[in-house]
């Protein structure tokens, strides 16, 4: 990896932290929507910048079933927009996970730089000397792993906490390519499939429970004890552990 | 190791997945479901059980190895045991779900195409879940438990009530964020590797031992960590268990018996097959599993004996056992290895068994609260055996299957000289014993409760079909209990199978 290559590609992890701190931040979920495809979009030019910096022909397989996820599945009926569009917005959002995110990623910088040299493009395989100098790119693979791990840990809304599997995902795969730029396997196939499958089913419920409860808000629908009239008869009574004899 | 091809393989997924294709498309009736049912679980038990027979079948010493499709597939001792649990676990919850699923359906709370669905996702999960265990391809075994993954999310949340639905969404979110943390540890061992040979294009399951002796420490330490977070997740080990008890309790009874025996064994299945390979060569890993397992043991039992929800207790009690799973299958040596597997398989059947009985419970009375039941002996004798049963198999009390099983777990704790364990699973059995026991005391033998005399004339046996599990189950468990040999020659080549990954 040449260095106008490796700049290239930091400036744009960067760029794909930032707009998924924009995707989690965001309260109307549509607009939250858009700044994901963005994200999406920073990692497909990541993926062909390294396609064609490693000589990885894969990779542009691989940039074209991220192009898939962005600019079709989000739009599909079920999908993100789908979604964002059926059920209330975030109103109680707060700025913690963002907050949480800053303090971890000032932190580890810090930390990585007290023990070892944070270089752009490193002399050998990225992990082979961590002891003494770390990848910056590989650093903002895994800040973003670590973000969409604060994400999910600390969110409430339950499409925030889709978007933030996604985040996560695309860290671990951004990690994936910084440390292995010659891979080729069928790692493709699983981020299909992740969205296509759990994403999906996690929307589903998402849209079911705003649809009868009136909230996407976990905290909330936790909160409020029973369910809603209009909702099916529970098979175990309004409050949990009590049911209604058959 | 000797490899030999077998079509075996790719045949055993593609039964469910046939029947699954014809409950969704084919205009059938509930009796046209369950004969799909039957017809796509128990001829892939059937072929389950040959593949186990031949694998076992000694091979000059030397363990047998069949592969199908060029090595994407492949099957030892304890893949082939696993496939077995799977179909053993999945017809029985099936047969039981005949009367309950029709039950649910009679009273309104799941819908005709919601019954279908149930059989789909069954049949479903039971192919990913076999495909689990006999792909080779890392990456590939980690898309395929998430595709289980989903399909059992879609079966916790089969009534959509409010909290079902919560608890498949938190199911499905920490189970592919754990898996997430499995691509990372892929990733590192990857990345590694392919410095050392660039033409590496994938990590064979079974190749994972000797790559587990080439990497650093740290770098060691840290995918040790990362598979620990995935399969403890996944299994529901504590601290990684808060989708378990949800999951477990606002699923329909026959679903959480499929989750308590076969869903989390995933856990322990990936432990054997990553963390295991670096017990050997890790000190701090066996140390690492063996603090993670018994504070699964013993904050699992704390939490179970507080809780008022029949199905909660017994939730909280399954992180309580799989903490011996864990604990002994991560020690890595024989006796360690034996005894996880061996308390996996007993765990299985008495788990089901006390899910089975809840859900008997559930089907008969609609309670589950602990406090509203008492005095159930004498409406519900056959039920009222079976649960206790399971809860002294659970406790390890001798003679039933969960002793042996859990006392070859203590032993190998004593074996590597962690008798601070010993210690913690000796104070930790007493109280599961207690626990159960105190449980069991309350729903059936206590004082007859005013809502269970209220509902006096529906508290009566399970219909004949669903008896059948139930009872096939406790005299499972107490052959076990009796004659734990039996499962010898299995368990002796399992263990073994996975030593020779790691050379011994």
């Amino acid at each position: 990896m040449t260095v106008e290559g490796a700049l290239l590609v930091f400036v744009l992890s960067l760029s794909a932290i930032v707009f998924a701190v924009f995707a989690i931040e965001t309260r109307a979920l549509v607009k939250s929507t858009y700044w994901y495809v963005a994200h999406s979009c920073c990692l497909i030019f990541i993926y062909v910048t390294y396609a064609i910096y490693a000589n990885n022909p894969y990779l542009f397989i691989w940039a074209g079933l991220c192009g898939v996820n962005t600019w079709i599945l989000p739009f599909l009926v079920g999908g993100l927009r789908y979604t964002a569009k059926r059920i209330p917005s975030d109103e109680g959002a707060t700025r913690l996970p963002t907050a949480i995110f800053v303090v971890t990623a000032v932190a580890a910088t810090v930390a990585v730089r007290s023990y070892s040299h944070l270089t752009l493009v490193p002399s050998g395989s990225p992990i082979d000397h961590l002891d003494r100098e770390v990848s910056l790119n590989l650093l903002a693979g895994l800040l973003l792993f670590a973000y969409g791990i604060i994400v999910l840990l600390t969110e409430r809304h339950l499409f925030k906490l889709a978007v933030g599997l996604l985040v996560m995902t695309a860290g671990a795969h951004l990690t994936l390519v910084q440390m292995a730029p010659g891979f080729f396997t069928m790692v493709e196939i699983e981020v299909l499939t992740k969205v296509m499958g759990t994403v999906f089913a996690m929307l589903y419920a998402a849209r079911l429970l705003a649809e009868r409860f009136l909230s996407a808000d976990a905290s909330r629908l936790l909160a409020e004890p029973g369910e809603t009239p209009g909702g099916p008869p529970s098979p175990i009574g309004l409050r949990r552990g009590e049911g209604a004899a058959s | 190791m000797i490899t030999e091809t077998s079509l075996l393989l790719p045949l055993i997924p593609f039964i469910p997945l046939m029947a699954a294709l014809f409950v969704a498309l084919g205009e059938t009736d509930d009796a046209g479901r369950q004969a799909a049912f039957v017809f796509g679980t128990v001829p892939s038990l059937v072929l389950g059980g040959l593949l186990l027979a031949r694998l076992v079948t000694p091979h000059g010493g030397q363990s047998l190895i069949l592969v199908a499709w060029g090595g994407f597939l492949y099957a030892d001792v304890l893949s082939a045991l696993m496939v077995c649990c799977t179909f053993l676990v999945v017809a029985g919850v099936g047969v039981y779900s005949f009367a309950y699923i029709r039950h649910d359906v009679e009273r309104g709370l799941v819908t005709e195409s919601g019954s279908r669905l149930y059989y789909f996702l069954l049949l479903v999960f039971s192919a990913f879940m076999t495909w689990t265990v006999i792909v080779s391809h890392l990456f590939f075994m980690f898309l395929v438990i998430e595709i289980a993954t989903i399909a059992v999310s879609f079966l916790v949340a089969a009534y959509k009530t409010k909290y079902a639905l919560i608890a498949s969404f938190k199911y499905n979110l920490l189970v592919v964020m754990a898996m997430l943390f499995a691509v990372m540890g892929a990733v590192f061992i990857f990345a590694r590797m392919t410095t050392s040979d660039p033409s590496l294009s994938r990590i064979h399951v079974l190749e994972m031992g000797k790559l587990a002796t080439l990497l650093p420490v740290s770098l060691a330490l840290t995918i040790v960590a990362c598979f620990i977070c995935a399969f403890g997740t996944k299994g529901g080990m504590m601290p990684f268990h808060s989708w378990l008890p949800d999951a477990h309790s606002e699923a329909p009874a026959p679903i959480s018996a499929l989750l308590s025996g076969l869903v989390i064994l995933v856990g322990p299945f990936g432990f054997a097959r990553t963390v295991t390979l670096f017990s050997p060569h890790y000190t701090q890993v066996v140390v690492l599993a063996a603090v993670f397992g018994c504070a699964s043991i013993t904050i699992g039992i704390l939490l179970a004996i507080v809780q008022d929800d029949l199905k909660r207790l017994l939730a909280y009690s399954t992180i309580s056992q799989v903490g011996y799973v864990f604990a002994g299958i991560g020690l890595g040596t024989y006796l360690g290895i034996y005894g996880g597997l061996f308390h996996a398989v007993t765990h299985l059947l008495a788990k089901a068994l006390l899910f089975f009985c809840a859900g008997a419970i559930i089907y008969r009375l609609g309670i589950r609260r602990i406090s509203d039941l008492g005095g159930l002996s004498r409406k519900m004798p056959l039920t009222a055996a079976c649960f206790f049963v399971g809860c002294l198999s659970i406790g390890g009390l001798p003679f039933f299957a969960g002793f042996p099983s859990k006392y070859t777990v203590v032993l190998a704790f004593a074996q590597a000289r962690l008798w601070w364990a010993v210690a913690v699973t000796a104070i930790a059995g007493t109280l599961t014993l207690a626990g159960l026991v105190w449980a069991a005391h309350r729903v059936f033998w206590g004082e007859e409760s005013p809502r269970v005399a209220a509902l006096a004339p529906a508290a009566r046996e399970l219909p004949l079909l669903m008896m059948v599990p139930m009872v096939s189950l406790a005299a499972a468990v107490v052959v076990l209990g009796v004659y734990p040999q039996a499962l010898y020659p299995v368990l002796d080549s399992g263990v073994r199978s996975i030593l020779a990954l790691v050379g011994r």
